[in-house]
């Protein structure tokens, strides 16, 4: 077929219908008695109160995006592994794959230094606040 | 092939040289803890230095560097405006108390990484390492836009310039994947072959792609040079934003659009625009584009009242102005071919006294916010009398850019209406004459505010005591008296300018 | 096959577009655009652009979504609903973008068909894109100042994002 991407429908297909197939088998022979108890989160449980979109810390976006960048760095080193192996030149290929990494994990140690990987690091600030 | 790679690297020491600062920059901070922010200045400011020192020793025997990057006078006269400007705004970044003291050591990074995109903007004919280029530069311009959070206007600043920043690249993307599309190539030299081709032997449907292409294209240099319909981000961004940034975004960025656009302009589209095909009234589109970005830009600095809005809306006429010379290079023609250079040399040479004008009038505008918290007309009444070193330049710098006697302001201008007259653009240079006038109304109000206003009442102001603040006001005296020594004395100038043109 | 294949794609791509526009919760239009930007993914690889699917979908249908959903659960939940009236405007510009895309579109296909570029299957272009990287007259330069970028990102955005958590706290 097309390229090597046939392995990558079948993945999309079986991951789609692995969680599809119960969903409708279930819809088609589960029992109709709803009401409005079995909409909550924890049926027996406490009672949710307010919305689910409550406000973030903003730790979760910081890592986002430090995430962000090191997925785009994987992005750009792939094919450098890809070709390395076999690369004509492989001194030279590793010169600019380590540049590269280097480069960019100056930018690494420089946010783990500055504490902007530390999750506690968030908690303590409030602690200072409120106290 | 290490031999090739060893000229390669050689050829971009002022590269590697400005990578280098950024990484030593960071490591500093780190190391050295509370109080970095001096050291990783000064070690800054050394980097920046070295960057200069290479590209002085670079020979101007053009090289070609990576298959990508062209080192030719050319680009050694760009990157020169460059890497000189970046160190001076390092300087006053430093000084600046807008910029609070815990986030100052990283200022420094982003500078220096906003300088080298520029330095590879300007260099290169390729445009895939034109993207990358400019998209360093932007991204660093971006976070230094927004720099001081707690202020509102500079986290809108910073965002605004994200946002029309992040849509201009777009739409010049696109037009590059057109003009891929076309030619095949990323290379201007063979993108400018398959468009005089598709120009000359294409039907309809090549006609619209290569004027949409170009069109495209031009909304992404015209985005960075703040042309008219491109400028609308340029006041908000440019008062919003921490002063030295702001004359980063004037000089360096603006430098560096310059730089991209009279390449591309000079590479892909001299050819047709010589043999005046029809494109050739592409020339007169950036006539009209010159003389409305100029007349826009002076006419709505009249009524500004915030001292960096006006100069922003002053540097978008500055931008109309130098498109004049844009404009006389596009609109040469074979008798009369001799145009394309002089228009050229135009513009190189406005730059320079642009360059030296508008660092000294945004570097006195923060000297003032600095001492005196300083921002409007009203703020500066009778400031010239506390501060008279600072006043006194501030009134040379105005007079170049409003292109008076004695400073090199005048001979930029003498030589674009010049250029302007050679093609036969007369009109152009009437608006362009009466724009000076314009503009001369504007300058002087801020020289009336600085000097003969309130000169009873002196104002107590935060002296700033030590070795870089002395620095940095000593960088406008030194910027005052070049304005006026090369307005005298512009024979060393206009040679470095035309030996970059060849 | 292939057309199926891209019938399928443009239309998530297309539906999801349409969803995330219109849809009046904009933590849904999030998730709508994830079925944008993945309907997106897979119209690169039904164009053989293989590696910039992947880099699509392990990006935008990973990262920036992500990201964007950290944005809309920051923001205060009034702000996370939006009238789509205000936005009424827009509709003839979106609608003139749209149609000089597609002329352009319709006018650069015979261009490309000339000039020899292939607009269907063609090999895998990792291997070629990493011979390209690994160049030193090709991209060798841009990829190190990619690098670059990712470092100046890397510490810009983290000490803009600092402060405002420190704003937040």
């Amino acid at each position: 077929m097309y390229l090597d991407f046939h392995a990558v429908l079948v993945f999309l297909i079986t991951g789609v219908m692995m969680v599809s197939t119960p969903m409708v088998l279930g819809m088609l022979f589960r029992p109709r008695n709803s009401y409005k108890e079995k909409d909550m989160p924890y049926e027996c449980g406490e009672d949710p109160i307010g919305g689910a979109q409550i406000r973030f810390d903003m730790r979760f976006y910081t890592t986002a995006l430090i995430f962000i960048v090191f997925d785009a760095e994987i992005v750009l080193i792939f094919p450098w592994a890809h070709v390395f192996a076999h690369h004509p030149e492989q001194g030279l290929a590793l010169v600019a794959g380590l540049v590269f990494v280097t480069i960019v994990f100056f930018g690494l140690i420089y946010d783990w230094a500055k504490g902007d990987l530390d999750w506690v690091k968030s908690f303590r600030n409030k602690r200072r606040v409120q106290g | 092939m290490s031999e090739t790679l060893a000229s390669h690297l050689t050829a971009l020491k002022p590269e590697i040289w400005l990578t280098g600062t950024i990484l030593v920059m960071l490591v500093l901070d780190l190391l050295v803890g509370k109080r970095s922010a001096r050291t990783v200045g000064v070690f800054g400011l050394i980097g920046i230095g070295g960057a200069m020192w290479a590209l002085m020793n670079q020979s101007s025997v053009p090289v070609r560097a990576f298959g990508l990057i062209s080192i030719d006078t050319y680009s050694i006269f760009f990157r020169a405006l460059i890497i000189s400007a970046t160190g001076i705004v390092m300087l006053h970044g430093m000084v600046f108390r807008g910029i609070e003291d815990e986030t100052r050591a990283e200022f420094g990074p982003m500078l220096v990484g906003a300088a080298l995109g520029a330095c590879l903007l300007v260099s290169t004919d390729n445009l895939i390492m034109l993207l990358v280029g400019m998209e360093l530069l932007s991204l660093c311009s971006y976070v230094m836009a927004g720099w001081q959070k707690k202020e509102r206007r500079s986290a809108e600043a910073g965002l605004k310039y994200l946002v029309y920043g992040a849509m201009a690249s777009g739409l010049m993307l696109f037009g590059f994947s057109l003009l891929y599309g076309l030619s095949g190539s990323m290379w201007m030299p063979e993108i400018a072959l398959a468009v005089s081709e598709a120009w000359s032997l294409g039907d309809a449907g090549q006609h619209m792609i290569v004027v949409i292409a170009s069109t495209l294209v031009f909304v992404g240099f015209g985005f960075k040079i703040s042309a008219f319909p491109f400028h609308f981000w340029a006041p908000d961004v440019y008062e919003g934003s921490p002063t030295p940034v702001t004359s980063m975004l004037a000089v360096a960025s603006k430098t560096a659009g310059f730089g991209v656009l009279i390449r591309f302009v000079d590479t892909v589209y001299l050819d047709l625009t010589i043999a005046e095909d029809w494109l050739g009234r592409f020339g007169y589109v950036i006539a009209v584009l010159a003389a409305i970005t100029m007349t826009y830009g002076n006419v709505t600095a009249v009524k500004q009242n915030n001292i960096k809005r006006l100069l922003a809306y002053s540097s978008i006429a500055h931008a109309g102005y130098l498109l004049m010379g844009v404009a006389v290079m596009t609109t040469a023609t074979v008798d009369n071919r001799a145009a394309v250079g002089i228009g050229m040399e135009s513009i190189l040479f406005y730059l320079v006294s642009y360059y030296i004008a508008t660092l000294g009038a945004f570097g006195c505008a923060m000297a003032f916010a600095n001492r005196f918290g300083a921002e409007t007309l009203e703020d500066y009444e009778g400031l010239g009398w506390s501060s008279p070193w600072i006043g006194a330049c501030f009134i040379i710098f105005l007079t170049s850019l409003v292109g008076l006697p004695p400073a090199i302001g005048l001979i930029g201008k003498w030589l674009l209406f010049k250029a302007t007259l050679s093609v036969g653009l007369d009109w152009l240079a009437v608006i362009a004459a009466l724009n000076a006038a314009v503009a001369l109304f504007y300058y002087f109000k801020i020289a009336r505010a600085l000097f003969l206003r309130g000169d009873t009442d002196y104002q107590e102001g935060l002296a700033s005591k030590g070795v870089i603040p002395g620095l940095a006001h000593l960088s406008l005296i030194v910027l005052a008296i070049f304005t006026v020594y090369f307005g005298l004395m512009w024979d060393g100038i206009m040679e470095w300018v035309s030996e970059a043109v060849m | 096959m292939l057309d199926f294949m891209f019938i399928f794609f443009a239309s998530l791509a297309l539906l999801g577009g349409l969803l995330m526009a219109f849809h009046p919760n904009i933590v849904h239009s999030a998730f709508a655009l994830v079925a944008a930007l993945f309907g997106v993914a897979g119209l690169y690889w039904t164009l053989g652009a293989d590696f910039l699917g992947a880099t699509q979908v392990l990006l935008y249908v990973g990262g920036i979504t992500v990201l964007l959903l950290f944005a809309v659960m920051l923001s205060t939940r009034d702000a996370a609903r939006i009238s789509i009236a205000r936005y009424a405007l827009m509709a003839p510009i979106v609608g003139l973008l749209g149609a000089f895309l597609v002329t352009t579109g319709k006018a650069l296909v015979p261009i490309v068909r000339a000039a020899g570029g292939a607009l269907g299957p063609t090999e895998p272009t990792t291997e070629k894109i990493g011979n390209l990287f690994m160049d030193p007259t090709a991209f060798m330069l841009p990829f190190e100042i990619l690098a670059v970028l990712l470092l100046v990102v890397l510490v810009g955005a983290i000490t803009l994002a600092r402060r405002g958590e420190e704003d937040a706290a």
